[in-house]
């Protein structure tokens, strides 16, 4: 898992030296393993974002008809966890208007499908800078001990629209 | 129906506690939304991982304490049922609630008001709210105990009740298109979402069940009698519900029916806030009052916004003042 979380730290890292401002589609990659997916049969097409300016993304969306989903992904590829105890995720955030957000691991099923794994603790943002900080006990997550074919961190944000300044995010294991 | 319960909390895990009893007791909810607005401890810790039988909770925290209108905001966004309880942790629940949401059933509502019995009232022996004016609103509208829908005259007489944020079962599409949310200030952030409700919705309904208990009590954390500046921020408040006032009357002339229980509402609120303030914050609070007055009954009438420009005075007593010259000039 260390070179996948490895991989994964090196893009966050890239998107926090980067600066760039725009618009992207719903699976275009902002960095290497890293996207929002959203539900463009909602009547959402694609996100606005910026880099930089002391945030690692800034993203917005305002739809004109709430989709199903929308949700910024992490890839974490495909390597064992056996060896961890624990993986965790911290996240520095700001939103001008309070919004939640769920984490879970996403893992895809060798056979097709998929099981997700969710952290317990809901990502909440608000006006003022706040961090948030959540960990999976891999012992107690059997989905993630087992064989998977991939798996991504995805973060569910709200369908209906959102506006959310990630400052910081760090992934870790032990 | 699949009711969100959203419960703000604040350093009072006895209040949850209780309440948390009463909804699995009562077998209401589907969800139960509890956001700790920055207790000391965390109130979560305090409680087993599923602690309200039959229903998923959701547990929300800010370290900031940032009031409990956020506080709501935030659960509201988080909630996912159909419909949606706002209640606080000192107040409880009674059985009733459970009938009313039988009735309420497939029943198309942007809200349901119900009403209320007081601590202070249940203690002497007596049911309903406790203060006078409420009685006699709730008596003129005279609801039964099924749920109906309210007329529009019956509306402008019930949305002058106090404007408590839980006796008010909503439907979560109606606050989400309407935009209906608390203001994010200290104090008075309940005043936005129950002037906003009455203003914007279409099918008001009513039930006369007593569906809830409000607990006062008389400590110093009761928060009526919380004093100084920030009592001064109800103009924001205030400043929002005119906002929506003006939008909801260029499109329906009818929601003018509003604007004089509102201005009464905001004179007696001014009245009663200039009580719990110092010298200096009164006249920042005349200030403040007199612009909003002025912008109020200009969004009634070129008439009554004379009438009021003319007896703006800084003495206490600017209700009875402002609701004779708005009675004068109706």
């Amino acid at each position: 898992m260390i070179e996948a979380l490895r991989a994964a730290n090196v893009s966050l890292e890239t998107l926090r030296k980067s600066a760039t401002k725009g618009t992207i589609s719903s699976g275009e990659r902002i960095a290497p393993g890293v996207w929002i997916d959203m539900d463009t049969d909602g009547g959402v097409a694609e996100t606005h974002l910026e880099t930089g300016a002391g945030a690692l993304l800034h993203t917005r969306v305002t739809p004109s008809k709430p989709g199903r989903w929308c949700t910024f992904n992490i890839d974490l590829g495909n390597q064992g966890w056996s060896e961890d105890a624990l993986f965790g995720v911290a996240i520095r955030s700001r939103a001008p208007r309070s919004t939640t957000a769920r984490l879970a691991v996403r893992s895809f099923l060798p056979g097709g499908g998929h099981k997700d794994s969710f952290f317990s603790d809901y990502l909440v943002s608000f006006s003022e800078e706040s961090t948030h900080c959540d960990v999976l006990w891999l012992a107690r997550e059997p989905d993630l001990l087992a064989r998977a074919d991939w798996r991504t961190l995805i973060i569910f944000l709200d369908p209906e629209g959102f506006d959310i300044r990630f400052l910081d995010i760090r992934l870790f294991t032990a | 129906m699949k009711l969100s319960l959203v419960i703000p909390v604040f350093n009072d895990t006895a209040g949850l506690s209780r309440l948390l009893g009463q909804i699995a007791q009562l077998g209401i909810a589907s969800e139960v939304v509890v956001v700790d607005d920055g207790s000391d401890p965390p109130c979560r810790a305090s409680f087993p991982a599923n602690p309200v039988a039959g229903a998923n909770v959701v547990w929300l925290r800010t370290d900031a304490g940032l009031g409990a209108g956020h506080a709501r905001n935030l659960g509201q966004a988080a909630a996912t049922g159909s419909h949606v309880l706002f209640f606080d942790a000192d107040d409880t629940l009674s059985p009733e609630i459970a009938v009313l949401l039988q009735d309420l059933d497939g029943l198309d509502f942007d809200f349901c008001i119900f009403a209320h019995d007081d601590s202070r009232l249940l203690a002497r022996g007596l049911s309903g709210p406790q203060e006078p004016p409420d009685r006699a609103y709730w008596a003129d509208v005279a609801p039964g105990e099924r749920p109906r829908l309210l007329s529009p005259d019956e509306a402008s007489v019930l949305c002058r009740v106090s404007n408590y944020p839980w006796n008010k079962i909503w439907r979560r599409g109606f606050l989400l298109d309407a935009g209906v949310r608390c203001t994010e200030i200290p104090l008075h952030n309940d005043i936005e979402p129950h002037w906003a409700g009455f203003i914007s919705a279409r099918r008001i309904m009513v039930s006369g069940r007593r569906c809830a208990v409000h607990m006062v009590g008389t400590g110093p954390a009761q928060l009526s009698a919380r004093r100084g500046a920030e009592r001064i921020r109800l103009f924001e408040a205030l400043g929002a519900v005119i906002s929506r006032l003006e939008n909801e009357m260029a499109r329906d002339p009818a929601c003018a029916a509003f604007v004089g229980p509102f201005l009464e509402f905001s004179c007696r609120l001014v009245d009663w806030a200039q009580t719990r303030l110092d010298i200096d914050e009164i006249r920042a609070l005349h200030q403040r009052s007199h612009a909003f007055m002025a912008t109020l009954a200009q969004s009634a009438s070129p008439a009554l916004a004379d009438a009021v420009e003319q007896a703006m005075i800084d003495e206490p007593g600017l209700a009875a003042q402002f609701i004779s010259v708005f009675g004068q000039v109706r």
